[in-house]
């Protein structure tokens, strides 16, 4: 590994092609609109700039943008404005009446998973999407905090939340 | 190996979408340079109130001014103190889980809101200092001749009552955005 020998733009240059993609769908699971997961996909590259100096391969490279997109996702969650209701259905169950503006993109077959993933509790939309996103157990545990174990039970429930929506 | 059909379907479906944002080097830009403005205020408003009362001390060679730059550099080396003791434990490793990022934004607000405190004990330390300093050393003789002088009640009494209110708005936010926080982990933890 030679992370001290690039430049922080070179490095970031090169984890954003190589997960960058990953990066957006990851905002936009916890996002309502274009453009707040522009921001949040923003802040989510900011903070992975500012962290790399401090970065000396502890853990995959994966993990480690993961853990720093999720923490900003968790931030951007708290910190957004939002009805006393709707925080609330960030958390638990999302309400079943889309907004205009979804309503139309979801006719378009492939922001049926989107939307669904969206509308997960927070706790299984963080594992789905790190499954979605072709990480194992032992990876997601690693870039949540939790066990194993905890992993599989809240993918087992998510997809069935999933199946029901889809 | 068993093959998961409807998990392959599913992250063929969920890679389908690209969206990154167009421009991202530029905005990504700005948002340093915005990071490297608050560091560099921060160090410009030390400089300049610390170093311009110490310059003047050593300029006019005055006792009531160098009491001025005493009083000046003991505040800053208070206020510094209490920056470092309330920011322990809570700097942000790299590589911090999401379980770990969360326990810490809750010790941050709670820091945030001992900080506040804080502030304001440290802010009535610098009025008391500076309205005792231009009291003594000024031609006033009644206190409250003194104390109802128009740029006494604009800067000390006006401006403490914007500071305070500016506080309260703050507090009330921290306050809310702690309750969410722990709202998150309850939900996490439940999850």
């Amino acid at each position: 590994m030679t992370w001290r020998a690039e430049p922080r733009d070179e490095r970031l240059d090169a984890l954003l092609g190589a997960h960058g993609a990953a990066l957006g769908r990851l905002a936009a699971s916890y996002t309502r609109t274009g453009a707040e997961r522009d921001d949040l996909f923003q802040e989510i590259v900011l903070a992975i700039w500012k962290a790399l100096p401090r970065f000396r391969g502890e853990c995959s490279e994966r993990t480690f943008i993961f853990r720093i997109a999720h923490n900003r996702g968790l931030a951007h969650l708290v910190k957004r404005r939002a009805q006393a209701d709707g925080w609330m259905e960030e958390l638990d169950v999302a309400s079943p009446a889309p907004d205009p503006e979804q309503a139309l993109a979801k006719a378009q077959e492939g922001r049926r998973l989107l939307d669904a993933v969206q509308r997960l509790p927070i706790g299984y939309r963080q594992v789905v999407t790190l499954t979605l996103e072709g990480l194992g157990y032992a990876e997601i545990a690693d870039v949540l905090g939790i066990t194993e174990s905890n992993v599989g039970a809240r993918l087992t429930r998510a997809r069935q939340m999933l199946r029901q929506r889809l | 190996m068993e093959i998961d059909l409807e998990l392959e379907r599913w992250q063929g479906e969920w890679r389908a979408h690209e969206a990154i944002p167009a421009d991202l080097a530029r905005q990504v830009a700005r948002g340093r340079r915005w990071m490297w403005w608050g560091v560099a205020s921060e160090i410009a408003v030390t400089a300049v109130v610390g170093g311009g009362s110490l310059g003047w001390a050593l300029v006019s060679r005055r006792a009531d001014v160098t009491m001025l730059a005493a009083g000046v550099w003991t505040i800053i080396a208070i206020a510094w103190t209490l920056s470092v003791l309330l920011r322990r434990g809570a700097w942000q490793p790299a590589t911090m889980t999401t379980a770990a990022f969360l326990e810490l934004s809750i010790l941050r607000c709670e820091r945030g809101l001992q900080a506040l405190v804080a502030q304001a004990a440290l802010y009535v330390v610098i009025l008391g200092f500076d309205l005792v300093w231009l009291y003594s050393f000024g031609a006033e003789t009644s206190v409250w001749g003194f104390l109802t002088r128009p740029a006494v009640v604009l800067i000390a009494w006006i401006g403490s009552l914007v500071a305070a209110t500016a506080a309260l708005w703050y507090r009330r936010r921290l306050r809310r955005e702690r309750a969410r926080l722990l709202q998150l982990r309850r939900a996490l933890e439940e999850g």
